[in-house]
């Protein structure tokens, strides 16, 4: 059984403008300490997905179907009280915004203690030793003086370290990190990440990252579920996804991360934008943007299936894609290469 | 068409008939013929046509939907909305106007959807109140 299991997930927002289907019919899993990147471009509904499993979705938007499953234990049926035992407590989370997620009027101190508190019985001494330890941990200088700092006395930098402290106090088993360095400096960033899979290791710690930057995942990430307009389009481990992509969506990803080198000449950046959510082509919903569409895209959905060329290749962690090549509907080929330059 | 909320105006004072054409609706196709396979562009517009404020209370959490010759929005596969009711708010004199593309495709399974035949196709829109009268229609034609 996995750590994490994601079944069918069906979230929509309603709204005057009609009905957002923001997560459409999602699957994936996450073994304990492993970590998945979760990328596509802005909109593909990668947040929604995460608020989904911490069962932080609120009005207008709806879970309609699937499951969530953590350790076994179904999440979506499970109350407000466990629901809220189950984040700060074994799934942590950090998001984009360090300030958004530090209450101004506390020091970090007690903010990093108040998780500590929620979830254990330990004595108010015991509670600011492991505050301070976690602190130092997550790499805070001198964390005793600075435990009575404010937020805005860090940097942003810092400040994500302390939401790190919040969210990795209680050992966490899982950490979902949405955009945790989107809002830092490259250098800073830098750092976070090399945090993050320092911790991850230290904790044996699964992680569902999620990123619009293909680059940052890689550095990052063990397997990659790259998802389009709401639905998973590949899952791969990260080597295969970046050396021989299957799907004509993330081949075209591919192609706007400059340090990979890709050959833009055979490599075309990907044209238009993802579809408005209320309103989804049919067939493969890719299939406006797509190079190598046909007739038969347009009317038939392809599901995630195994895309690995021999049969060795495909194992427990295959190679999956969705796409109508991948399931002897297209007549023509899937011509596009990756040129990775080191 | 359904009840009308007035929330700057005592009911008293105006007659059922003027509230009933509070708000006005239009769907405007992109244009009247479309090549086979071509997306077809519409807009669903709604317009307060009053100086105050007017709310109509609606049936689903979305105010309004669409349909292409009667089926509900181009999907023969049953999804329908969830019936709690809302509200769909104007300003004084607001207008309102929300886009749609039909693929000239009807969904006829999970994963499975049919091209329409060439020759005209009524698309028609309409207020998830009670009674659905407030609506619109336009007709296309595909080309075959
Ligand atoms: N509260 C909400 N009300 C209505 N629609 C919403 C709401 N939250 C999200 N959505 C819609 O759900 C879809 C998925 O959004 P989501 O935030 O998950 O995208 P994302 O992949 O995280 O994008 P980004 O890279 O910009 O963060 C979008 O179409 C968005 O507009
Ligand atoms: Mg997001």
């Amino acid at each position: 059984m996995a750590l994490l299991e994601v079944t069918d997930l069906d979230v929509r927002f309603y709204t005057e403008e009609g009905v957002v289907r923001a997560v459409d019919g999602l699957s994936y899993e996450i073994e304990r300490g492993e970590r998945l990147g979760v990328v596509g471009e802005s909109g593909a509904g990668k947040t929604v997905a995460g608020l989904a499993v911490l069962g932080l979705i609120d009005a207008p938007g709806r879970i309609e179907g699937g499951e969530v499953r953590f350790k076994g234990e179904d999440l979506l049926s499970a109350s407000d009280e466990r629901l809220r035992e189950v984040r700060g407590g074994e799934i942590g989370m950090v998001f984009q915004d360090p300030e958004e997620a530090l209450d101004p009027v506390y020091t970090v101190g007690e903010q990093v203690a108040e998780t500590i508190r929620a979830q254990t019985d330990l004595a108010e001494s015991a509670i600011r030793e492991r505050a301070v330890e976690t602190l130092d941990r997550v790499g805070v200088p001198d964390p005793r003086e600075r435990y009575g700092d404010y937020p805005h006395q860090f940097s942003g930098g810092m400040q994500q370290r302390v939401v790190l402290a919040t969210a990795l106090a209680c050992d966490p088993d899982l950490l979902v990190a949405d955009e945790p360095t989107t809002a830092l400096d490259v250098t800073i960033e830098a750092g976070i990440l090399e945090l993050l899979d320092d911790l991850a290791d230290e904790y044996d710690l699964a992680v569902q990252f999620v990123s619009h930057d293909l680059g940052v995942v890689a550095e990052t990430c063990d397997r990659v579920v790259v998802m389009y307009a709401g639905r998973a389009v590949e899952r791969a481990p990260v080597e295969d996804l970046y050396y021989d992509p299957k799907h004509p969506y993330t081949a075209g990803l591919m192609a706007s991360v400059p340090r990979l080198g890709a050959d833009r000449d055979r490599l075309p950046t990907l044209p238009g934008s993802m579809p408005d959510l209320v309103d989804v082509p049919p067939g493969c919903r890719f299939h406006p943007r797509c190079p190598f569409a046909e007739e038969a895209c347009t009317k038939r959905e392809p599901p995630l299936v195994d895309a690995s060329e021999t049969a060795a290749d495909a194992r427990a962690d295959s190679h999956q894609a969705a796409c109508l090549a991948y399931t002897g509907d297209l007549s023509g080929d899937l011509d596009f290469e990756v040129e990775v330059r080191e | 068409m359904g009840v009308v909320d007035w929330t700057n105006l005592s009911h008293a004072l105006l007659p059922t008939a003027v509230r009933r054409r509070a708000v006005e609706m239009h769907l405007e196709p992109d244009r009247d013929v479309y090549p086979a396979g071509d997306p077809v562009g519409f807009r669903v517009v709604f317009r307060n046509r009053l100086p105050v404020p007017v709310v109509l209370r609606v049936e689903s959490p979305v105010p309004w939907s669409w349909s292409v010759d009667g089926i509900d929005r181009g999907s023969r596969v049953a999804d329908p909305l969830p019936d709690d009711s809302s509200r769909f708010e104007f300003a004084p004199r607001e207008r309102k106007a929300f886009a749609r593309e039909w693929h000239q495709r009807i969904r006829t399974g999970r994963r499975e959807w049919d091209a329409v035949a060439p020759g005209d196709h009524v698309l028609r829109a309409w207020v998830t109140d009670r009674d659905r009268s407030l609506a619109a229609e336009a007709t296309v034609h595909v080309d075959g």
